[in-house]
């Protein structure tokens, strides 16, 4: 395989290498074209792999966050079933029916981690893409506008879905592992699908729209701070406004109203501030309709402008 | 290697492209023209980017049906900056070849390669943000390179390059064909970029094809219309009337020189046959080429 280095143009020059790796045609078999959007996918969770502050400390917090709620409910269950403790009690039973509020409680802090997962590694995505002219890197081979949106959403959501489902997925599995006998396990199988609702709907809405926030300009700076403004300022606002004007629904436009509304939905939870007409949280419909409409608009949205980007972005003349 | 017939694109009010008919062989192909003329639009249309009136093959595949069959044969250096925020060029070049259908063990090595034979092996590792404008043209060639195409397109490779950087990128480019076996489209409006690596010339001017042949057909050569000039020793008139017998135009200089205009079918050797049965001796013979930018301004209809 090696020859002289001065076989290429390249090495006449001051940088003349000392081993040319020479050259021969690829023969081999080729990747499918249906699947290149899987590179797309990997090469998105790669990046974010990288140094602490991306990804790596985030799912050290989550992972720290569900040990956290694991041990608050053993502490419940040993709590429960100490006799000593439940005379004194006086065996209401309080502790245990902590732990229905613990489960869905544990989503309200993973989401806190899913949003700075969506500031560190979502939401400069496809803005990066547009600064660096990445589109024409991409669309010159054989990837499509939705190879490129599939690979974007997924690699994203994968890295949103290890804390914003992931976590969760283990408190549930950790109350289920605390039951006592066979007849308890079963009574309690029933938390896993209702955490993994949870947690999907949470891994959606983290993951969209900020990646969709991530499209509407090329410079990461601005898109990020969009994301922090769209999540803390207008959400926030958004969840006081309903409160106060007595139209709950209007708290629907706040993320973590949406998937925190619909969480304690599935749990049949009802978090409340004096009286059942002080919730910040929207109701369950309303807090439905906005995902489904914000995943509908995100995905639409993204979709759209790399579309266009597809079109426009090969140069003039 | 590639058909155009009857190929129109029109954005707007603008006709990018005007009914373009043309087939191109392999070789180093340069597109030439003014900005504007559609060659970046032509490009696109190769590549199967947007949609237009007419047919486009490469390779024999139809760019509007089987855009992704030709995109794994081509490779594309675009004009404008295009590379992936925070990677070092390794991981671009690996990415491109991955995208391009390579396993990734064969991506990794041939990104090496191409890197290598970009000469950016000592740069490698280095983020492609913080590369100088040449070190960025060098990446984007590499990665257009890594997953082996047949044929490449190749937009301006040359801009914002020094003089030195300029030159290191045409030596690649006319290496290209040698070592890689592939063919080479150069999209540019630098004319000496093409007189230094082409050998095949399509010039564009809004839009419209203007010419699509060889250099030397562009410059006039082989069409019958080669004009030499001659100095003979001693007895011009005795050699003129003997070329002018001969099928040629001669446009006398005295004392000792003239401007032959030789027929289609002849070369020079006819003026040393001539002279030899006149007894004139010979003292100078040279070929009137047209240059490239005299040739190109006649074909886009402008005077030299």
């Amino acid at each position: 395989m090696s020859e002289a280095a001065a076989g290429t143009p390249a090495a006449k020059g001051k940088t003349a290498a000392v081993h040319d790796l020479g050259y021969k045609p690829y023969e081999g078999p080729r990747r499918p074209q249906s699947t290149r959007h899987r590179v797309i996918v990997w090469n998105q969770i790669a990046m974010a792999w990288r140094g602490w502050w991306r990804m790596k400390m985030w799912l050290i917090g989550a992972a720290m966050m569900a040990i956290g709620f694991g041990a608050a409910i053993y502490l419940m269950f040993f709590v429960t079933k100490n006799p000593i403790v439940q005379g004194m009690l006086g065996g209401s039973g309080a502790p245990l029916r902590m732990t229905e509020f613990l489960l869905p409680q544990s989503v309200d802090f993973t989401t806190m981690i899913a949003f700075v997962l969506g500031l560190t590694v979502v939401a400069g995505v496809v803005a990066d893409d547009m600064r660096a002219g990445a589109f024409e890197f991409y669309f010159s081979r054989p990837v499509r506008p939705v190879d490129y949106v599939y690979g974007k959403v997924v690699g994203s959501g994968l890295i949103i879905a290890a804390v914003a489902l992931g976590a969760p997925l283990i408190v549930a599995l950790s109350r289920v592992g605390m039951a006592g006998g066979g007849g308890e396990v079963a009574d309690s199988l029933h938390y896993i699908p209702r955490m993994a609702a949870a947690g999907v709907t949470a891994t959606a809405l983290y993951t969209l729209v900020p990646l969709a926030i991530s499209a509407i300009g090329s410079r990461r700076r601005y898109t990020i701070a969009g994301w922090a403004m769209f999540y803390l300022v207008i959400g926030n606002t958004a969840m006081l406004i309903g409160h106060e004007s007595g139209i709950s629904a209007i708290g629907a436009i706040s993320i973590k109203g949406t998937v925190m509304s619909i969480t304690y939905a599935l749990f049949d939870v009802k978090i409340l501030f004096g009286s059942e007409e002080e919730t910040f949280l929207p109701p369950v419909e309303a807090a439905v309709a906005a995902a489904v409409t914000y995943t509908a608009i995100s995905i639409g949205f993204l979709y759209w402008r790399v579309r266009r980007a597809e079109r426009a972005g090969m140069g003039g003349g | 290697m590639i058909e155009l017939e009857n190929v129109s694109k029109r954005y707007g009010s603008i006709q990018a492209l005007a009914e373009v008919t043309a087939a191109i062989d392999g070789g180093v192909i340069g597109l030439l023209g003014p900005n504007g003329a559609g060659k970046s639009t032509l490009l696109k249309v190769l590549l199967g980017l947007i949609d237009h009136g007419g047919e486009a093959r490469v390779f024999g595949l139809s760019s509007r049906k089987e855009s992704f069959k030709i995109r794994d044969r081509v490779g594309y250096m675009p004009e404008m900056d295009s590379y992936l925020a925070g990677m070092n060029a390794v991981e671009m070049c690996t990415y491109a070849g991955e995208l391009g259908g390579l396993p990734r063990s064969e991506a990794m090595q041939r990104a090496h390669e191409a890197l290598y034979y970009a000469g950016l092996e000592d740069k490698r590792y280095q983020k492609v943000d913080a590369y100088s404008t040449g070190q960025k043209q060098r990446v984007k060639l590499a990665q257009a390179l890594v997953h082996d195409p047949e044929l490449l397109f190749l937009d301006e490779p040359t801009n914002g390059l020094d003089p030195s950087a300029r030159g290191d990128m045409l030596d690649l480019i006319a290496d290209l064909p040698k070592r890689r076996k592939c063919s080479i489209i150069l999209s540019t409006h630098l004319l000496p970029d093409v007189e230094r690596v082409c050998n095949n010339v399509i010039i564009m001017q809004q839009g419209r094809l203007r010419f699509s042949g060889t250099m030397a057909a562009l410059r006039g050569e082989g069409r019958g219309d080669r004009v030499v000039d001659v100095e003979v020793k001693a007895d011009m008139a005795a050699l003129a009337d003997r070329l002018a017998a001969a099928g040629c135009e001669v446009e006398r200089a005295p004392p000792v020189g003239m401007t032959v205009t030789l027929p289609a079918d002849q070369d020079a050797r006819m003026i040393f046959r001539e002279a030899r049965a006149a007894g004139a001796q010979v003292r100078h013979v040279a070929t009137q080429t047209m240059s490239l930018e005299a040739a190109f301004l006649r074909e886009l209809g402008a005077e030299p």
